[in-house]
């Protein structure tokens, strides 16, 4: 093989590799956007649901989180939920977090357990609510956190 | 050795298939980052509601997407500059290598600075506090650091092939005006 017909056949190959990274991020990004929208308004049905009691005497409360995602992308999604009660000061009170894999066009529920002592229940003043989606071999993500003061309904039920 | 205008000229007006392909390869990277990102803002700008949230964008996110647009304007001129003469000089000077290495660094760049939203330092990596009002302030992370390092590592694989062609090129041209095949052209 001539060296200028092999170089041309290296510049096709590196063309070639281009198009196929633009290809699968504009695939892994439509992936996303689809599984973030759907899970953030499902239509119809909310996508956290929470099933817990509180302690008459001590004012503690225990449960589970249930939160319902969907990927109907093309790709393979793996998300990352996690919750993060914050007091004023910063502290983290409580936290709790968990993953889940979902093929493309299937749906997953991951189940948080969510226990806070009587004695912090008074002192939550921050939700922090983290979602993270992967996918594409997990090689791109999209994050984010969203605080949620307690005042506002990100507190635990009175 | 750099083509000396009248070899500039001598190509102009015997190679009008590879005028006509450099005018075209030129105006096609003018078309896409230059022409384009301007009517797109042209466009935004113009519709109130777009405008209002090109504004939120910058305001509480710090993405300046006119800036972005502007730049990425910028450096498609000078891209297209570059694609035009690398298609009117010969694959054996160093203009043509200086351009094909300037044109494979500049679309990287440009690449960078979407995946960067405007900072190419971040690459790929966009981290970002929402300055909502009120006490929630969101953040979010967008992470294509894969994108712009497999983009980095393709772009220096062109900057060596455009070295191996640059050599090639010059190697086939000098066995072309070599002594011995000269003799072999003029007595068969």
């Amino acid at each position: 093989m001539k060296t200028s017909t092999a170089l041309k056949t290296i510049g096709y190959v590196l063309l070639v590799a281009q198009l196929l990274i633009i290809v699968g991020v504009g695939l892994g990004y439509l992936t996303m956007i689809q599984s973030l929208m759907s899970t953030v308004s499902p239509g119809g049905g909310t996508p956290v649901q929470y099933n817990g009691t509180i302690d008459e005497t001590t004012g503690a409360f225990s449960g589970t989180l249930v939160i319902s995602l969907r990927n109907p992308g093309m790709l393979e999604v793996a998300a990352h939920v996690s919750i993060k009660l914050n007091s004023e000061d910063g502290a983290t009170l409580y936290q709790t977090s968990g993953d889940t894999r979902m093929a493309a066009g299937s749906s997953g529920t991951l189940e948080l357990p969510l226990s806070v002592s009587g004695a912090d229940v008074h002192r939550i003043d921050t939700v922090v609510l983290g979602l993270k989606l992967a996918t594409l071999f997990d090689l791109l993500s999209f994050s984010v956190d969203i605080p949620i003061p307690a005042q506002m309904g990100g507190g635990p039920p009175e | 050795m750099s083509p000396s205008p009248s070899t500039l000229l001598w190509s102009i007006t015997h190679n009008p298939i590879k005028i006509l392909k450099a005018i075209l390869s030129s105006a096609l990277y003018l078309l896409l980052y230059a022409v384009l990102p301007f009517l797109l803002l042209s466009m935004a700008q113009g519709d109130p509601q777009i405008r209002s949230m090109l504004d939120m964008a910058r305001s509480m996110v710090g993405i300046d997407v006119a800036g972005i647009a502007t730049t990425i304007m910028i450096l498609g001129v000078v891209l297209a500059i570059a694609v035009l003469v690398k298609g009117l000089t010969d694959k054996w000077s160093t203009t043509n290598l200086a351009c094909e290495i300037a044109s494979i660094l500049l679309q990287l760049t440009i690449l960078l600075t979407v995946l960067g939203a405007g900072d190419i330092g971040s690459f790929g990596l966009i981290s970002k506090t929402v300055q909502a009002p009120g006490p929630s302030q969101p953040s979010f992370t967008i992470d294509m650091r894969f994108v712009a390092l497999a983009m980095t590592a393709i772009a220096g694989a062109n900057i060596i092939l455009a070295l191996a062609t640059y050599a090639d090129a010059r190697r086939e041209r000098a066995r072309r005006f070599s002594p011995g095949d000269l003799l072999k052209r003029i007595f068969g």
